[in-house]
């Protein structure tokens, strides 16, 4: 087997010479530098490769992408196994309609996993014989099912799964675009409650007009499997960013969007319920949206979904009213607003109860921990908005907003 | 920022690339305090997304968080956030202690 490592990364191209001849100690591996030899000339001899491992960001002015289009369909064009950073899904959906193969996400690189890769596609190339060219959309994915699962949409990777849905990656066809589709599971196709949650939050999600907060393109049931097709958020969620650490400016900057977000869901009657640092999510211009409104409330939805009386909604984030069982108003959206604030802030969360029991008392009855010196032009923020009883915070997000430009404006 | 040693275990095939590899990790560092005085965003972008990249498939899964951190602040022009990752990134390579398996 002969493998064509195309990167600008010196140690990626060593390490993935390294990886491959673990799995495979007879195979020719030889390494590209874009960005030393520039663009292959029209003569380069790509049927010289069984596989080119094709990185996105060549550091040349152009991309792997470009590359793909460029050369992808040539006669005996090797197979491709495209490569990206962390979190860019939205681009191995795109290098897949273009002829990638496989996808490999750099964070995941290991021998195993690029020798299962490499295995798989020249168990693909020698099935269809040598001269054949893979046709787009045809490529079963593992763990995918078939394609024609949702008419109109060709399923691309699966993301992540739920208590009754799966989430995956998929294109919309006619206009190619790029899309999350969450789908219910088979075994809940005579579940009730749980068609009527999806196809709620459809609903909901479809009343909003905000660029913060997540776009709906449609929704449906085919073959009793209910489906959602929502934007793409793939620039990572907000809890990866705390982790990472925020200045003081950028978490004041995410909280007034997450306020002006919160504002339109509240002025169409909707309470998101589960505010926290993983339903707000990036899109590439760096422009953060809320997401998730499985178990959003509106004034038309019928209470029984969530059960009357229940506790919905997640502990460290939950106010003081959800944790007692008494329900959620809007004002209890901007207590959990508070404790994402309070952590963007801080990188700690108010309250850190190693159980659900414990941190729904320290909600209850816990003063508001004190912010340190340099924060503490913004702990009147933090007092109004994580106040015990709903009536002593802000009156509505809008006023949060207002409070928080303000502070922005010091 | 000083402290314990941070253990990472290395798989043994890249003995010979591991001294080469931080090497220029150490290199990245001075390089991204010199695109920090510019202000460069664009190399502090490109350096941190390359981390990012390598770092987890060597078994350095804490320079692909720095990495990620640094490319993540570079792209919204959060220099401070970048200042506060490159000073991370230099005590991470000062006490990481590397056992191959």
């Amino acid at each position: 087997m002969k493998v064509l490592v195309v990167d600008d990364d010196e140690d990626f191209r060593s390490l993935s010479r390294a990886l491959i001849q673990r799995s495979f100690p007879r195979a020719a591996v030889a390494e590209y530098d874009p960005e030393s030899r520039g663009v292959p000339p029209d003569d380069f001899p790509w049927a010289d490769y069984d596989v080119v491992l094709l990185d996105h960001e060549l550091n040349t002015g152009d991309t792997g992408l470009d590359w793909l289009r460029r050369y992808g369909r040539l006669p005996g064009f090797p197979a491709v196994i495209f490569a990206t950073g962390a979190g860019d899904e939205n681009l191995a959906a795109r290098a897949m309609k273009f002829g990638a193969d496989e996808y490999l996400s750099k964070r995941d690189v290991s021998a195993a996993h690029l020798g299962a890769l490499l295995s798989s596609v020249m168990a693909a190339r020698n099935a269809a014989g040598p001269d054949a060219v893979a046709p787009v959309h045809a490529r079963p994915m593992p763990g995918v099912p078939t394609p024609a699962a949702v008419p109109g949409y060709s399923l691309r990777r699966l993301l992540g799964c739920g208590g009754t849905a799966d989430v995956y990656l998929a294109e919309r066809h006619g206009d190619g675009l790029t899309v999350v589709l969450k789908l219910l599971r088979e075994g809940m196709a005579h579940n009730a409650v749980a068609i009527k949650r999806l196809v709620t939050e459809a609903r909901v999600l479809e009343s909003l007009d905000s660029p913060h907060v997540v776009k709906v393109y449609g929704h449906g049931v085919e073959a009793g499997r209910a489906y959602l097709a929502m934007e793409y958020l793939g620039h990572g969620d907000l809890r990866a960013r705390i982790s990472e650490g925020l200045g003081v400016r950028t978490a004041l900057e995410y909280a007034l969007a997450l306020a002006r977000g919160l504002a339109t869901v509240h002025a169409r009657g909707v309470l998101h319920r589960d505010i926290k640092p993983g339903n707000v999510m990036y899109r590439y211009d760096d422009s953060l949206a809320l997401t998730d409104f499985g178990i959003a409330k509106s004034a038309s939805i019928d209470s029984s979904l969530t059960g009357s009386g229940s506790v919905v909604g997640t502990p460290s984030y939950m106010s003081p009213e959800q944790c007692e069982g008494r329900g959620a108003e809007a004002r209890s959206d901007l207590y959990s607003l508070g404790v994402v604030i309070f952590e963007m802030l801080t990188g700690s969360r108010p309250f850190t109860g190693d159980s659900p029991g414990m941190l729904f008392m320290q909600h209850v009855t816990a003063a508001v921990p004190r912010l340190p010196e340099h924060l503490s032009h913004c702990q009147a923020l933090m007092d109004g908005l994580l106040a015990k009883r709903p009536q002593d915070r802000p009156p509505h997000a809008g006023a949060v907003a207002e409070e928080i430009a303000a502070l922005l404006e010091r | 920022m000083s402290g314990d040693p941070i253990p990472v275990t290395v798989d043994a095939d890249l003995k010979d690339l591991i001294p080469g590899f931080l090497e220029r990790r150490r290199e990245d560092v001075s390089k991204l305090r010199a695109a920090l005085d510019a202000p460069d965003l664009e190399t502090l972008r490109v350096t941190g997304h390359s981390m990012k990249g390598t770092g987890g498939g060597y078994g350095f899964d804490g320079l692909s968080e720095i990495g990620a951190a640094i490319e993540s602040a570079a792209k919204r022009g959060d220099v401070d956030t970048v200042r506060t990752q490159v000073a991370r990134l230099e005590d991470y390579l000062s006490r990481v202690q590397i056992r191959f398996e």
